[in-house]
């Protein structure tokens, strides 16, 4: 596979197909893909959106959690155009977790199979983030079911950024541990 | 061959949208039709292997350029997951001596992927009417759940590899 400059086109057709037919087994599990929204899976109260920012060549993938007893955001301290931003990015009905804080919470510290979301420079970059992002997500075979569990994680480990944590090169680990 | 027939017999043989859906459908309608599954919704088949019902699910990985086939079972009161060439594959090999699971390896062009669909509804069929014993499925099941939900062994892709 090619390994040099990532071009927008590529990483977008790479990461949606990834999304789409690399992670269709979550459709065994109960997952249904969102409507209108190629890289978004949902279940219940749960949703996970693998996304790439053209913008800064970043990929995310960050579960979220319906929370129907979340209050309106304070937009104290916030300019309008930033307030938009957030509310664009973060549905205020929701909380954002990483991939790496819900592994983190089922127990698991073994290795972590991906990092740096801020690395992806080259196709090789991608396809590497993209295969590590497939291992965890097996890991969480078991969890992907259990809603509970997993709203439970989402909000105990809402980060306002979608970026991984990692407390070393070879440990999964999360800020709020 | 000039290079125009050569570039129309590329073109051809491209996988599209269009022979995907199709060669997914007609695989679809060949299980149920062979009585060995039966569709659920959204093309997911149901089998019966042995004592365990298994869901199924085929579709061709762009990303990984490979027929990705997932199947699930329940025991024990847990999920299992796994790829089905790494669950049975040891097991048609052995104990048919079919030349099967030839697929494992990049399938780039669509008469590649047509009998990649295929070998693997031979495979199905033939599992189905010659199950492993329960403990053998639980113990594949168990080993590959997690570890491996596409099969993904590096090449041989050949089959005077394999065999």
């Amino acid at each position: 596979m090619g390994s040099g400059e990532l071009d927008t086109d590529l990483q977008v057709k790479l990461v949606n197909a990834f999304s789409t037919e690399e992670l269709s087994w979550l459709r065994l599990l109960g997952y249904q893909k969102e409507p209108g929204r190629d890289g978004d899976w949902y279940r219940g109260a749960i949703n996970l959106q693998v996304l790439t920012d053209t913008c800064d060549g970043s990929v995310s993938a960050v579960f979220s959690a319906k929370n129907p007893d979340a209050e309106p955001l304070d937009e104290t301290g916030m300019n309008p155009s930033e307030t938009a931003m957030f509310m664009e990015m973060f549905d205020v009905k929701r909380a954002y977790s990483t991939v790496s804080c819900i592994l983190f919470e089922t127990g698991y510290r073994g290795p972590l199979v991906f990092f740096d979301l801020h690395s992806i420079e080259t196709e090789r970059n991608l396809r590497n983030f993209l295969e590590g992002l497939s291992a965890s997500l097996r890991l969480l075979t078991d969890v992907l079911e259990d809603e509970e569990f997993l709203v439970s994680a989402v909000m105990k480990h809402q980060h306002l950024s979608a970026y991984g944590y990692m407390r070393s090169a070879q440990t999964v680990g999360c800020q709020h541990d | 061959m000039g290079i125009c027939e050569a570039l129309r017999r590329l073109v051809a043989n491209m996988i599209s949208r269009e022979n995907l859906e199709k060669l997914r459908g007609d695989f679809l309608d060949s299980a149920v039709a062979s009585g060995s599954a039966k569709e659920l919704n959204d093309g997911i088949l149901e089998l019966r292997i042995g004592e365990f019902t298994v869901e199924v699910l085929v579709g061709y990985n762009s990303f990984r350029q490979k027929l990705q086939v997932v199947v699930a079972t329940r025991f024990d009161g847990k999920v299992y997951m796994a790829d089905f060439y790494t669950l049975f594959f040891y097991w048609c090999r052995r104990n048919g001596g079919q030349r099967w699971g030839l697929f494992v390896g990049a399938v780039s062009y669509a008469p590649d992927l047509a009998e990649a669909y295929a070998d693997l509804q031979a495979m199905l069929t033939w599992v189905v009417a010659n199950p492993p014993p329960s403990s053998y499925t639980k113990s594949a099941f168990r080993a590959a759940h997690q570890t491996q939900a596409y099969f993904d062994w590096p090449v041989p892709n050949r089959k005077e590899q394999i065999l």
